[in-house]
């Protein structure tokens, strides 16, 4: 049976007068168990074999292995599915619009029948995840989990699709997207992942996809625990300001939220591994005198509506300033990295629309607040797209030739935080 | 269930569920300071009024649901914020003793008994959207031609003669009683939920008509008056004592 423990960093205390209490509840989760243990499991790969997969050709062979690989690493057992993205979503695997489930004899034919991919058609996302949440249907109430690995741009079908299929499928699957090459968008696969609750990430070399299906799959077939929502409560005449995980990646739940009641609100949080996961919890609560103290916000964590997990954010108002002035480090940490992906997705927007000089500010606000918060991993993506000039300053000049694929690893990267080294509460 | 010092039951015995105020002996001295007595809130009153108004978690009177603050006794409706304290008002009337509930058997030649009747709720029982209390009778004197029937206001210094302060089915303002050439009479003084008179002998049905509101009807000996969520009044006769009642209130 999992065990979660969440665990609060805060400061408590509250000037005179304001209002927003700020934490960061830490949940963390082990004996997790594996995907299927409790009740079924379904998996679809729905991969790209759209025209342009052959061009090169590399792209459709390293599509092929990686699907073979993650057919590998599903457990026996699983219902699964692999899907040809064309013009219209093909089943690969099984031959009729149904879900399999997965043992020696189906492994087998799914992975001749994926070896077998021929490209052709246009690229359908929108379509392609539509036909994913149809398949799932088919398992109600079974952890879904789909990889979508497309080239292309969304193409063929209305813009407005895609959102219309997001939204169908929200609550329904989790969905890991990767872009091979670099002709992809990265907003159109961001919204997809950041709706679904999955991953967004690039493989530009597609010698690395093989690698890279093989993580996705293990970590979705890692997570024992089908659902957990966490279920923020916050008093009367209070507004919830934000609900952000903030690691290992930048993932804004605020506007997810259901509200259960007047006062508690539950925001999704998909499946759970054994992993850790951190929350920016912001609460803006009625004033009250010096001295009074009131619970700002109760964060819970929830699995088939048994809180799990549980922490108390408090506020207390207090007119000594040495108190009230300090910010909590890992509040500190995480806005700064929040603000971080944002500074550069917005950079990476104004570059590609031709806003050089915003492009610099914002890109040179990335470079010095990686740079001072010690993410290291950002600041070797960020080198690769600009040249810094002061660190400290956060003076860039941006590069003349860049590598497509940098910039969009740099903007897919972007919400990769690191974390904070734990202090005691 | 506990209640915190903003008048909010809480399940939880640490953090008022409602407004998070801290709980137990933990209250801080800046929590109480700014905190009036409220009165006593009875349990789950939400619903009790027509939809269009909504219970004051502070006082429990009735308040339309876009008010802003709650206008009997200033309780911040978005913020959860408590009204400063209040200075006790003193009766208008000294000679008129606080009825409802405080002790010293009534002596008065009239008195009324207050009693919980599950009959009624059965019938009205929606009005207090809560489990009916417990079956009790409660006996008030009448020492004046007239009393009024309604609930406690402080802020609009409404002390009714008759205050049913638990039901919260009647109107701060609800019905006079008056007492005039050896007759009480009954008159609705525009309750919301009305005041229904019920012949000696029968009992209530859902057929049973409201008074019509500011016309006085005449109570017969063993009538019983019906109002709120739970609420049946009876008027009893001691001729021993006689020679109590006086005019005014």
């Amino acid at each position: 049976m999992a065990d979660f423990t969440a665990q609060v960093f805060q400061n408590e205390y509250l000037a005179e007068d304001s209002t927003d209490a700020h934490a960061v509840v830490s949940v963390s989760c082990s004996g997790a168990g594996g995907a299927g243990e409790q009740g079924a499991a379904a998996e679809i790969l729905i991969i790209d074999a759209s025209g342009s997969m052959d061009m090169p050709s590399a792209k459709i062979a390293a599509a092929r292995r990686a699907g073979a690989v993650a057919l590998q690493e599903i457990v026996d057992g699983t219902w699964f599915a692999v899907i040809a993205g064309r013009t219209e979503p093909e089943m690969v695997y099984p031959p009729h619009f149904q879900l399999a489930q997965m043992n020696a004899e189906t492994r087998a034919a799914a992975q001749a029948a994926v070896s077998a991919l021929k490209p052709r058609g246009a690229t359908a996302l929108g379509w392609w995840i539509s036909a994913a949440t149809k398949l799932f249907e088919q398992v109600p109430g079974a952890q879904c989990h789909a990889i979508l690995l497309t080239d292309g741009r969304q193409e063929g079908e209305a813009p407005a699709a895609l959102d219309t299929a997001i939204a169908a499928a929200v609550g329904r699957f989790q969905c890991d997207c990767r872009g091979v090459g670099a002709d992809w968008e990265v907003e159109q696969l961001r919204r997809i992942s950041g709706a679904l609750l999955g991953s967004v990430d690039i493989v530009a070399d597609p010698a690395d996809l093989e690698a890279d299906f093989e993580a996705i799959i293990q970590s979705a077939m890692g997570r024992g625990v089908a659902d957990a929502r966490l279920r923020v409560w916050a008093p009367q005449g209070s507004q919830v300001l934000i609900v952000r995980q903030v690691a290992p990646t930048v993932e804004d739940l605020t506007s997810k939220g259901v509200a259960l009641s007047p006062l508690i609100t539950e925001f999704p949080t998909g499946a759970w591994g054994d992993e850790s996961r951190d929350y920016h919890v912001a609460v803006r609560v009625p004033p009250a005198p010096v001295g009074s103290e009131r619970l700002a916000a109760r964060v819970e964590l929830v699995v088939n509506d048994v809180v799990v997990a549980k922490s108390l954010v408090r506020a207390l108002w207090s007119a000594d300033a040495n108190l009230t002035t300090r910010i909590d480090p890992s509040v500190a940490h995480y806005s700064g990295q929040a603000e971080l992906a944002d500074a550069i997705q917005q950079g990476m927007a104004a570059k590609v629309a031709g806003d050089e000089r915003t492009a610099t500010v914002l890109l040179g606000k990335a470079a010095k607040l990686a740079h001072e918060s010690g993410n290291e991993a950002t600041t070797r993506l960020l080198a690769k797209v600009v040249d810094v000039v002061d660190v400290e300053q956060g003076t860039i000049r941006l590069k003349a030739n860049v590598d497509r694929a940098d910039e969009m690893a740099l903007d897919t990267r972007s919400t990769k935080t690191t974390r904070i080294r734990k202090q005691e509460p | 269930m506990i209640t915190c010092p903003n008048g909010h039951e809480s399940g939880d015995p640490d953090w008022c569920d409602t407004c998070g105020t801290r709980l137990g002996a933990e209250v801080s001295a800046g929590v109480s300071a700014g905190v009036g007595t409220p009165d006593p809130v009875p349990a789950g009153l939400s619903g009790a009024m027509p939809t269009t108004t909504a219970p004051c978690p502070n006082c429990s009177a009735a308040n339309g649901t876009d008010s802003l603050f709650c206008e009997d006794c200033g309780y911040d409706f978005t913020t959860g914020q408590v009204p400063p304290p209040r200075n006790p008002i003193p009766p208008s009337t000294p000679a008129a003793p606080a009825p409802a509930g405080i002790a010293a058997p009534p002596t008065t030649e009239w008195t009324l008994q207050v009693s919980v009747e599950p009959a009624w709720f059965d019938l009205k029982g929606s009005l207090a959207d809560a489990p009916c209390p417990p079956e009790s009778t409660n006996e008030i004197g009448l020492p004046t031609s007239t009393a009024l029937i309604g609930r406690t206001s402080h802020s609009r210094n409404l002390h009714p003669e008759i205050a049913i302060d638990s039901d919260p089915g009647v109107s701060r303002r609800h019905a006079q009683l008056v007492f005039e050439a050896g007759v009480w009479t009954v008159a609705d003084v525009g309750s919301t939920n009305g005041t229904y008179l019920v012949a000696s002998g029968t009992e209530p049905t859902e057929h049973t008509e409201a008074l019509a509101p500011n016309s006085a009807t005449t109570i017969a000996p063993g009538d019983r008056i019906f109002l709120g969520a739970f609420t049946c009044l009876a008027l009893v006769h001691h001729p021993d004592r006689a020679g109590t009642i006086t005019n005014g209130a």
